[in-house]
């Protein structure tokens, strides 16, 4: 997958309103595999949905999104197995850890699917991150911050062309959201993969090649 | 998948599921011992089985009092048995053949100084119809002599009825064949012919002085009066004596059947009614029993729902995060056909044991039936699992 275009995109839910300020919805947006892009936003502006659009959960829109040049709306399932494995990665906001799993097992599970990454290079990502320690701690005895980082490792548990990222550092101190970013540009440019992050404060610390407004 | 299995076997509620279980195990062994019982006992209401080997019945019409006082024959029109050998249950319809002439029978030793004489008739049937095998039974116009056939009754009401209260000696069936009877036949128009009269046999299975059919036809176009006479009885051959048809069939023509072989027929049509509320009975035990599993799947799916969605979104397959619940019910499904069809056999070695107490041989069933039965039961059931949890997933 080369390119995400949103062609005339709006969600719903915003169909009545008339003093849009967007620089992606009703626009036509284009990100190129290989840029960097934060979508800043704020509270409410369709930020979650913008993700859940993109990994075809949802499908609550006016206008098409295309990938490369395939629109996405009524794909069949096979389709979104196939990104959510091999083409396209999600950090949620909301993480979607297991919380009876211990961090290890939450990203082993990703890691059994794929087959991506080796046993070393997964405990290498946990160095990284400054949470070895934790590796067999159950999720949900986890901080948020710890969470997020091992929400992280899962994501990047998986060949991917895009890797979009919601939020992905609301609960990290400065020196770890540097860290996060480090390994993300590592893992995406060995892949000559797109980032797509969004934020509704604190910027994941990278060199952006386009900053939009939500 | 251990790491999936781990995920989604949390919740899982084991008393449900030995609750459904245990209760498809009844319905299911209600409906495969239903099924085996009936495929076991059922050769004994129909013809393959000794019990009820004679699967001929003597067919009249009832005397009623009219038709009783006036001489005119009421026997069976050429329609009436031509309607009979249609019926599904008949295999053959031989007809008796009365004589047109009399007949006086006699027995005269000089040398015991003993002799009687008395009036009597013949008839005859088909040969095929006769359950004697004798080499003697045959007549050509040459021959002087006439083979007869009497009852088994009349036998037996001498031996064990006559003989036995005035204490003269027994007959056997060898020592009444040595036996030469004097006949006569008379007609109004020649004279009378002498014949001599041997006893070839006794027949359980026709109740009248029986000649050949030959001798019969003979002597009938002789001295008969060379009237059209409708036979008066008939010998059926009836192929499945348990057909309940065939009560109801001779009951709403107004025939009467002579021995009671029709208890059979009775009996078959009661085993049908009972197997059958049996069955409907373990149906709906494993009906209800199957919509505990579904439910309790449902249930099992509903509180995981949220993980299941997660394993959807990184990436999991719909076909793999169900194959858990899938297995889970099928391998439940298949527990629940080894144990039944175990019930089955064992309750079966029982049922035949007792059986066998009465009837020495009966043909046996094979259980390979009742087990492809129950793969059948266990395959569909599986197959409707499988297909709920995948609706329910999305």
């Amino acid at each position: 997958m080369e390119k995400i275009f949103l062609n005339n995109t709006l969600p719903d839910i915003f169909s009545s309103e008339t003093d849009l300020r967007s620089e992606i919805w009703k626009h036509n947006v284009s990100f190129e595999r290989g840029g960097r892009y934060l979508i800043e936003a704020s509270s409410g502006t369709g930020k979650s949905s913008l993700c859940s659009y993109l990994y075809g959960y949802r499908a609550d829109y006016s206008g098409d999104i295309l990938f490369d040049n395939q629109k996405i709306r009524d794909q069949k399932v096979s389709f979104w197995d196939t990104i959510r494995s091999r083409h396209l990665s999600l950090l949620f906001q909301e993480l979607c850890l297991f919380p009876e799993l211990t961090a290890l097992e939450n990203v082993l599970l990703k890691n059994n699917l794929t087959n991506y990454k080796s046993a070393a290079a997964i405990d290498d990502m946990f160095d990284q991150l400054d949470i070895a320690g934790k590796k067999n701690t159950l999720v949900g005895k986890m901080s948020w911050g710890q969470q997020q980082r091992v929400a992280l490792i899962r994501s990047l548990c998986q060949p991917f062309d895009f890797i979009i990222l919601d939020e992905p550092i609301s609960h990290l101190d400065d020196e770890n959201a540097r860290k996060m970013a480090e390994l993300l540009l590592h893992e995406s440019e060995e892949q000559n993969a797109g980032i797509i992050v969004t934020s509704i404060g604190k910027h994941l610390p990278l060199d952006y090649s386009k900053v939009l407004l939500l | 998948m251990k790491l999936v299995w781990k995920l989604l076997r949390e919740n899982i509620s084991k008393a449900q599921l030995i609750g459904f279980g245990f209760a498809n195990l009844i319905g299911l062994s209600i409906i495969l011992l239903a099924i085996q019982f009936y495929m076991d006992i059922s050769p004994v209401f129909s013809e393959k089985d000794k019990l009820f080997k004679k699967d001929y019945v003597t067919v009249s019409k009832q005397v009623g009092l009219i038709s009783g006082l006036t001489a005119r024959s009421g026997g069976f029109s050429s329609a009436e048995i031509e309607d009979l050998e249609k019926q599904p249950f008949v295999k053959k319809v031989g007809a008796f053949t009365p004589s047109q002439f009399s007949v006086f029978a006699g027995f005269n030793n000089q040398n015991m100084g003993v002799g009687f004489n008395t009036e009597m008739f013949f008839e005859s049937v088909p040969d095929d119809f006769i359950d004697v095998k004798s080499e003697d039974w045959k007549f050509s116009p040459e021959d002087t002599s006439v083979p007869i056939i009497l009852p088994k009754n009349y036998l037996d009401l001498y031996n064990f009825g006559f003989a036995e209260s005035k204490s003269m000696p027994k007959l056997t069936e060898g020592l009444i064949g040595l036996v030469n009877l004097d006949i006569t036949i008379f007609t109004k128009y020649k004279e009378p012919k002498q014949m001599k009269g041997r006893i070839a046999g006794f027949s359980n299975r026709i109740n009248t002085i029986l000649v050949p059919q030959s001798f019969m036809t003979w002597a009938n176009a002789h001295y008969g009066n060379n009237m059209e006479v409708h036979p008066a009885r008939l010998i059926v051959e009836i192929s499945n004596i348990a057909d309940p048809n065939l009560d109801s069939y001779f009951k709403t023509k107004g025939y009467e059947i002579s021995g009671d072989n029709t208890t059979a027929s009775k009996m078959a049509f009661f085993l049908k009614i009972i197997v059958g509320i049996v069955l409907i009975v373990g149906v709906v035990i494993c009906f209800l029993s199957f919509f505990v599993l579904v439910l309790s799947i449902y249930l099992l799916l509903e509180k995981n729902m949220s993980k299941l969605r997660t394993l959807r979104l990184i990436g999991y397959s719909k076909s793999y995060v169900v194959r858990p619940y899938e297995i889970l019910s099928v391998a439940l499904n298949f527990i629940i056909l080894v144990l039944s069809l175990a019930v089955v056999l064992i309750a079966r070695g029982k049922y035949l044991n007792e059986i066998n107490k009465v009837l020495t041989t009966i043909e046996l069933a094979s259980p390979v039936c009742i087990i492809g039965i129950g793969v059948g039961i266990f395959v569909l059931l599986s197959l409707l699992n499988i297909l709920i949890i995948r609706r329910k997933v999305s």
